[in-house]
Formats: structure tokens, C-alpha cells, sequence
């Protein structure tokens, strides 16, 4: 099923949900990115110093969200899309201020209201190297 | 210019996306393309076949789609065309031959025209070629040469010349090629549109029809990075078919074309690559390269011998296809090509087997340069496009053949499969230069990373060429 995996209409609308949430990231749109998220109590996300389970949790983490050092520039995505609802979303980043090395990765689904992130892990490390590529 | 011809000039993406939000119908799309098509296409002779009726059928059930709310992909309604090597159901696969017309009509869609149809493209037609793909002008005696959009009395480049002058004078923003030793790279740069040649066995070339099959690519032009790479990441994907094409699966170059040029080590290729070009083509690859920040060089060793040897496998494999009907019915071939073919029967196989131990060489020592640099930038022609009917051309003082030698650039880089971006970088004299993008096999992220980064900072763009103002439609 060579379709199967990374149909391109379905990467092009993950890959369109990703960047409106980096978007939003990087502005600190609190209101988008907790659209972006699904809003339910399954939803996950382990942050950096944190762990949310639930959307309220998440809602609340960003609510209290540190905007110093967010802006970071984003080295290697990769975007899998398995049939036609579900994806992952994986990228590294460096902090511009900073320069310190992140990596996200992202659990995506299609809802009735479109993709949203199902689950999220979020990691920064002072050590850790960008691959390359 | 776009200004005239606002159907043909708009991105596969724009009308994609106009398409899939219900305001513009694929129908009037198509319906003005194809006018269009019949308005420019005698000055330039890049279509062969017009699909009209299939064309409008494609665009109808694109429009009963997303009447009926679902989404008709990626490249709904985006027309596209092919060279008249792919196979389209009900249509004999000419290969811009004579001979091929006594074949029957092909009974399916080569699996590129499907998968681009699967994601709402709509088929127009067939395109002119060299004759079975072996020459770089498009000079076709049988049914006349293409000419470049830039200047109609010059060569729009080859093999798939018809493909790159559609696509340049803005017939349709997508049109498929294929690249034994240049095909698709050497039109792009002589009609300044982007192409891609992908890593040999990234894309299935079965229903095609073949002229060397070590070397054989097929991949798409368009006249921007982000309509190639959506166009690429339609086609890609393993088909058991085509022994040769690898059973990757797809990754898509979509999500991270905007990544930027970050953390890549990029070189610009020096030796041949510049001794072979013209200086005046060599000077805006340099500019192009000092605008990008890159200064160190590589060399690719004993590229004139990889060239050398592209052509022993070519003219070996190449005539040995076509050996019956060179016994039967030499008189219908090409004439431009009939004696090339004809002594090319005659090769020593010793002289084949040494031409695939160099490649396997060759390879080795080329994958050791990109240990130490991810991009590699090299002139895609020696220089700017030859008047239809020149048989020499000056590069640097010394004359040459044109016919065979405007691909010396281009045949060491695909005789070993690599991908790359062909790219318009600059004007010379109002003709357009080209730049290759070359990356290590199945990198073709990275080689279309870099050109959308020479396209942002407009160091590479399509220039719509100054056509003659339509004609009136007589339908």
C-alpha cells in the first residue's frame, strides 16, 4: 500500500497544521495553540518541567508560559502520515537567544474541527547535538 | 507575459487551492488552458496531443468532488502535460518517433500520470521530444523542432524539450521529463524553469518508454520550488513493476521545504565544471553562489572520463533497443541520430564493461566528497541555447558539435543517479542560465531546500518570456 503511508494530500494538511501551530508558538498565541490542541482529557503533553494530562492542564501551562527565549529556529522536520487521520510530527530546533538544542514531537489527529495534537513531548538540552541533515 | 495570460502563468499551488475552496471550478480552469494551448502552442510546438476530452472529464470529476464536500488532493485541477514517452491509455506512446506510430495505443496511464490524477491533476496532452530521447534540442524532424519560449529561433533544449517549453511559456505550470544524461536539466536551464531530476529508482519508470536503462530517469518541471516538490511528492512511492525503482517508501520533501539553508555544507564544483562552461555562464553560477554565502569548491574526479563513459553506455544500450528495427527500417529513424545509432551497434563490449566499472568508481569516490559537504553547485549547460539548425557551437573560443555537447555538464551527475535541482539563475543576452543542485542519493529534500532558498532570496526565478499577444481563439 504505497499510498498508505504519506499520502500527499494528507501531508499537506498536517504539514499546514504544523506550521500554523509553529506560528502561533512563536508569537505566543496562546488562544491557537490551545485550539491546535484536542480538547478533551485524553490529551498529553509532557513539557519541559511539566507534565499535563488533560487539555485544561495544557491550558494551563501555557496560561503561565515564559515568553523569554521562545523564538527558535527549526533545523530538521519530518511529518508521517498513516492513512487518512492520524500523523506525527517531529522536529528539531535551536533556541536563537540561547542556542540551545530542542526536540518536539507531536501526535496528530483529525477531528471534526480539523488536526489537533493528541499528544506531545517536548525536550532542551544544553549537550545534546542537532543531527545532521 | 502574465499580465496577458493569467491562466497559464498561476502556480499549480494558487490554483489548487482555489480549486479545493470551491472558487474557481477545475472546469473553466481547464476550458481556458486549453485555449490557451491552442492560441500559443503553434509559435513554440510543445504539445504533440491535446487531451481535450479527457481533460474535460478529469476537471468534471474533480468539480463532483468537491461539490460533494470531499477534497480532490493536492493539485486539483492544476492541468499538466507529458513527454510522449509516457504511456497514456488510448494513445500510442511515439517517443517522438515515426516508428512508434505502428505500435497499438497504450492501454493504461503510465503510474506518474495516475498518481498525479489521484491527487486532482488534470491531464492536457503529450509533449514533443527528441526523437526516443537521445539528443539534447529537440530538433524533431518528424514532427518539427520545439522552440525555446525565449527566443523562436532557438532550441528549447532536450530530450524533453516539449515538457520545459510548455511549462516556460505558461501552458501548463506542470509537465513531466525524463533524464538519461541531462533530459530534463538541459531544457530547464535553456527555457529558465525549475526541474527535477530525481536519484535514480526514486521514481517508478515503468509504461514509459525506455533508451538506456542503466541510466533512465523520469521527474518534473515547473516554474517554481513549491509546485516541484508538491508534484514530486504526489509521484512518489515503490512500484514492483519497475525493478529498478526501490521500494522506499515515501518521503515527502513538503513539510521541510521551508527549512532554509541552516547547518548545510554547500561547494561549488571546480575543474571540469567551469573549464567546460563558458566563463560568461561560469560568472552568474559564481554570483549565484557568492549571493548563497558559499566559497569552498570541490572536485569531482575524472568527470570528463564519468562523461565519457555516460556516452559508451548510452550509445551501447540505446542501439541495441532499437537494433531490429535499425536491420528493418533505418530510413524511418531520425536522421539526425540514424548514423550515431547505427555505428553504436557496432561498439566493443569490452569498452561497455569498462564504462560500468568506472561508474561503480566513480560512485565511490564522489559519495567520499559528500562526506564532507551535503550540496554540491555546478552549471547545468556550458551555455545559453543554440539557434535551431546550428550544428557547432564556441564554448571559451573552441569550437565544438552542439548537438551532443550541451549536456557535457549534466551526464557525469546522472551517470551515477544523483538527485538535483536544475534551477534558472540569471539572463544572458534575454536567454536564460541554469544552475545544478546536487545532493547525495535520495537527498532530493535538501537539493529542493536549497533552490526554494535561492528562490526566496530571488537569486533563482522564472522570467516569463515576452510571447507574441494571443491570437484569437477560433473556438
Amino acid at each position: 500500500m504505497s499510498q498508505e503511508i504519506n499520502r500527499p494530500g494528507v501531508v499537506a494538511e498536517v504539514t499546514q497544521a504544523f506550521r500554523r501551530y509553529e506560528k502561533a508558538l512563536m508569537a505566543n498565541d496562546v488562544r491557537t495553540l490551545n485550539e491546535l490542541f484536542w480538547n478533551t482529557p485524553h490529551t498529553i503533553r509532557y513539557g519541559l518541567a511539566e507534565q499535563a494530562y488533560g487539555h485544561a492542564a495544557i491550558s494551563g501551562v501555557r496560561a503561565a508560559r515564559d515568553p523569554k527565549d521562545i523564538a527558535r529556529t527549526l533545523t530538521r522536520i519530518v511529518i508521517t502520515t498513516y492513512g487518512n487521520d492520524f500523523a506525527t510530527a517531529s522536529c528539531e530546533s535551536q533556541r536563537d537567544e540561547s542556542k540551545r538544542f530542542g526536540r518536539q514531537m507531536q501526535t496528530w489527529m483529525r477531528t471534526d474541527e480539523g488536526w489537533r495534537v493528541v499528544a506531545a513531548h517536548v525536550s532542551l538540552f544544553d549537550t545534546v547535538q542537532p543531527s545532521t541533515g | 507575459m502574465g499580465a496577458q495570460n493569467p491562466a497559464g502563468f498561476a502556480s499549480a499551488l494558487e490554483v489548487a487551492a482555489q480549486v479545493r475552496a470551491g472558487r474557481l471550478s477545475a472546469t473553466d480552469h481547464i476550458r481556458a488552458s486549453l485555449a490557451n494551448i491552442r492560441a500559443q502552442n503553434p509559435a513554440i510546438n510543445a504539445f504533440i496531443e491535446v487531451t481535450e476530452s479527457r481533460a474535460l472529464a478529469e476537471a468534471a470529476a474533480v468539480d463532483a468532488t468537491v461539490a460533494e464536500g470531499r477534497d480532490p488532493g493536492p493539485l486539483a485541477g492544476v492541468p499538466f502535460a507529458v513527454k510522449n514517452l509516457y504511456d497514456v491509455a488510448g494513445l500510442r506512446t511515439l517517443a517522438g518517433s515515426k516508428i512508434n506510430r505502428d505500435l497499438p495505443a497504450a492501454t493504461s496511464d503510465s503510474p506518474l500520470i495516475e498518481r498525479l490524477n489521484a491527487n486532482g491533476a488534470v491531464l492536457m496532452g503529450t509533449l514533443n521530444m527528441d526523437e526516443y530521447a537521445y539528443g539534447f534540442s529537440t530538433e524533431n524532424s518528424h514532427y518539427g523542432p520545439t522552440r525555446n519560449p525565449h527566443d523562436r529561433e532557438r532550441i528549447a533544449g532536450g530530450s524533453s524539450g516539449g515538457s520545459a517549453a510548455a511549462v516556460a511559456a505558461g501552458l501548463v505550470p506542470l509537465a513531466l521529463g525524463s533524464d538519461t544524461n541531462g533530459s530534463i536539466r538541459v531544457p530547464a536551464a535553456l527555457c529558465g524553469i525549475f526541474g527535477l531530476k530525481p536519484t535514480y529508482g526514486r521514481l517508478p519508470r515503468n509504461r514509459s518508454f525506455p533508451f538506456v536503462a542503466s541510466l533512465d530517469h523520469v521527474g518534473p518541471f515547473a516554474r517554481s520550488t513549491a509546485d516541484l516538490a508538491c508534484a514530486y511528492d504526489a509521484m512518489q512511492g515503490p512500484d514492483p513493476a519497475d525493478p529498478v525503482c526501490s521500494p522506499r517508501p515515501v518521503e515527502p520533501v513538503g513539510p521541510a521545504l521551508a527549512l532554509g539553508m541552516q547547518g548545510l555544507r554547500i561547494a561549488r564544483a571546480a575543474g571540469y565544471f567551469e573549464t567546460s562552461a563558458d566563463e560568461t555562464v561560469v560568472a552568474i553560477v559564481r554570483r549565484a553562489c557568492e549571493q548563497l554565502g558559499v566559497t569552498r569548491t570541490v572536485e569531482l574526479p575524472e568527470a570528463a572520463r564519468a562523461r565519457a563513459a555516460a556516452f559508451l553506455i548510452t550509445a551501447t544500450e540505446g542501439s541495441q533497443l532499437h537494433l531490429p528495427n535499425l536491420r528493418k527500417r533505418a530510413d524511418d529513424f531520425e536522421p539526425l541520430i540514424r548514423d550515431r545509432l547505427l555505428a553504436n551497434t557496432m561498439l566493443p563490449g569490452a569498452w561497455y564493461l569498462q564504462a560500468q566499472r568506472l561508474r561503480g568508481w566513480f560512485h565511490r569516490e564522489v559519495m567520499k566528497l559528500f562526506e564532507q559537504v551535503d550540496v554540491i553547485l555546478a552549471p547545468t549547460t556550458p551555455r545559453t541555447a543554440t539557434r535551431i539548425g546550428e550544428a557547432t557551437m564556441r564554448i571559451n573560443g573552441v569550437e565544438m558539435l552542439a548537438r551532443p555537447n550541451m549536456g557535457l555538464l549534466t551526464q557525469p551527475i546522472s551517470f551515477i543517479g544523483l538527485p538535483v535541482a536544475a534551477v534558472p539563475i540569471g539572463m544572458l543576452n534575454g536567454l536564460p542560465v541554469g544552475m545544478q543542485v546536487i545532493c547525495a542519493p535520495w537527498r532530493e529534500d535538501l537539493c529542493l531546500r536549497v533552490a526554494a532558498v535561492l528562490e526566496t532570496m530571488r537569486v533563482a526565478q522564472c522570467i516569463a518570456p515576452a510571447l507574441p499577444p494571443p491570437i484569437k481563439d477560433p473556438q
